[in-house]
């Protein structure tokens, strides 16, 4: 048995090494976030003043469903390879685990999305300042949107028809980090402060992160051992 | 007393003793409803500004309260069924959920109707009233979660860890008038203030609230009572019961 410090840094390499095996996974996602973004403008007026008043919602909504889709995937091709069977038997804690698993899925789902939020600025015409915070709330807000996405893809792996169910789990649980986040950004658009807002979203995300993986492992335990 | 809980956690005797229950039950909420709604609808004084349409607060009070209670026991519900394993208390937990998504929704339906002449719109996007619609979907994802498991012993310890996650919505919802800045009316009666609602007023919808909280009560127990039945049909007991002795 290994220390558990160790026990993490093996887990985030092997999910290090498993995206960097799929990069076409996190391709994925990414083009799906820019094809709503880009999709919005072309089948509505383009003015300006209704881009920029939309904006906050739809990136945190784009955000919320690229990053749905990515987690669907999450545990699946481990449950189908059996390691979650072995996670199971292995005597490790498995939220230490799923932690590790969700922390590098978070890094290497969200960095792309950082990256073209000045592609972002460009298209629906956000300052300078409106663009780091909106790179800001996104790294503060969207941890707790991908813990919540990765229970509710613990809750489905087990079972057949998964896609209507993760929504309909998910949609309740993340309302108030969408409410935050999006809410963060227009504020910042009308020169309001935002530490509030981002703080709140940090604190959700703290305790998304401290707290659900203990819920996940607990559903992964019990939804496949049957 | 403690004797008569260990004795619930079991399924045959939980069908035993709530047989028993069953016709006070259904006796007191249906006088409590009758009388409640009766003198809140006819004999309570109109209010000064809303006039009688004030009077739906005898329907939309209690579901809504119903909605929350309902759902804080559901919690303890699911820490019974995850920590102790008391499987009863994972049918119950199935049977409440669908009670207060049933609740949660008249309590929306009913104050839509309030709020079209009182504020002039069928719905805001005020605290109280999202937090609330984020409860009937909590209710909703976990009706779906758990009928999405064949095992039903597994879909209830499902459930309750999504119970469990979904808890902290109703300190948001119960807050909700005093964090933000909202439409929706502050609280009128706690356990420890003074009502803001005159006595006239009040004990009619004290009443309701009693009387739909029993009706609440019966429809889980005898739900829990048709659940049990089936989930234990390969027991003898339920065999003798159905069957007759000699089986």
């Amino acid at each position: 048995m290994i220390n558990l410090a160790a026990l993490f840094k093996r887990q985030l390499a092997r999910e290090a090494l498993l995206h960097r095996r799929q990069v076409r996974l996190i391709i994925n996602s990414c083009l799906f976030f820019l094809m709503i973004m880009v999709f919005f403008p072309l089948t509505m007026p383009p003015d300006p003043a209704l881009l920029r008043t939309i904006a906050p919602g739809l990136i945190w909504i784009a955000m919320l469903l690229a990053m749905l889709m990515s987690a669907e995937r999450l545990f699946q091709q481990d449950y189908d390879d059996g390691v979650i069977e072995q996670w199971l038997v292995s005597g490790y804690p498995v939220s230490l685990i799923v932690s590790a698993k969700i922390l590098m899925h978070w890094l290497l789902n969200l960095l792309p999305i950082l990256l073209f939020s000045p592609l972002l600025a460009i298209l629906f015409g956000l300052t300078v300042y409106e663009t780091l915070i909106l790179m800001l709330s996104l790294v503060c807000g969207s941890p707790a949107i991908l813990f919540l996405c990765a229970l509710a893809a613990a809750f489905s792996t087990g079972i057949k028809q998964k896609g209507v169910l993760m929504a309909l789990i998910l949609l309740p649980l993340t309302i108030p980090v969408m409410i935050f986040g999006s809410a963060a950004l227009a504020a910042a658009m009308q020169g309001f402060a935002v530490q509030a807002y981002l703080a709140l979203l940090l604190a959700m995300s703290l305790v998304a992160a401290g707290f659900l993986p203990f819920a996940i492992a607990g559903v992964i335990r019990i939804s496949l051992v049957d | 007393m403690w004797k008569l809980l260990y004795q619930l956690a079991s399924p045959k005797s939980f069908y035993q003793t709530s047989r028993r229950w069953v016709p006070w039950l259904g006796g007191g909420a249906f006088f409590l409803l009758v009388v409640g709604i009766l003198w809140g609808l006819v004999f309570a004084p109109p209010d000064y500004q809303q006039g009688d349409a004030f009077r739906i607060i005898y329907v939309h009070v209690p579901t809504a309260f119903l909605s929350m209670a309902l759902y804080a026991w559901m919690g303890f519900l699911a820490l019974l069924l995850l920590i102790w394993r008391i499987k009863m208390a994972g049918v119950i937990l199935t049977m409440c959920a669908q009670v207060g998504a049933s609740m949660a929704f008249l309590a929306l339906v009913t104050g839509s109707i309030w709020g079209k002449p009182m504020w002039g719109a069928w719905w805001v996007w005020d605290a109280r009233l999202t937090s609330e619609l984020i409860l009937l979907f909590l209710y909703g994802a976990i009706l779906a979660t758990g009928n999405a498991y064949q095992n039903k012993e597994q879909g209830d310890k499902v459930v309750a860890i999504l119970t469990l996650v979904g808890l902290v919505d109703l300190p948001i919802i119960h807050y909700s008038v005093y964090w933000w800045n909202t439409l929706h009316q502050g609280a009128t009666f706690s356990v420890f203030a003074k009502p803001k609602i005159h006595a006239s007023m009040l004990y009619p919808l004290l009443l309701t609230l009693l009387g739909l909280s029993l009706y609440c009560l019966l429809v889980v127990v005898l739900k829990a009572r048709n659940e049990l039945l089936l989930r234990e049909r390969r027991q003898r007991w339920v065999r003798v019961l159905m069957e007759g002795e000699g089986v």
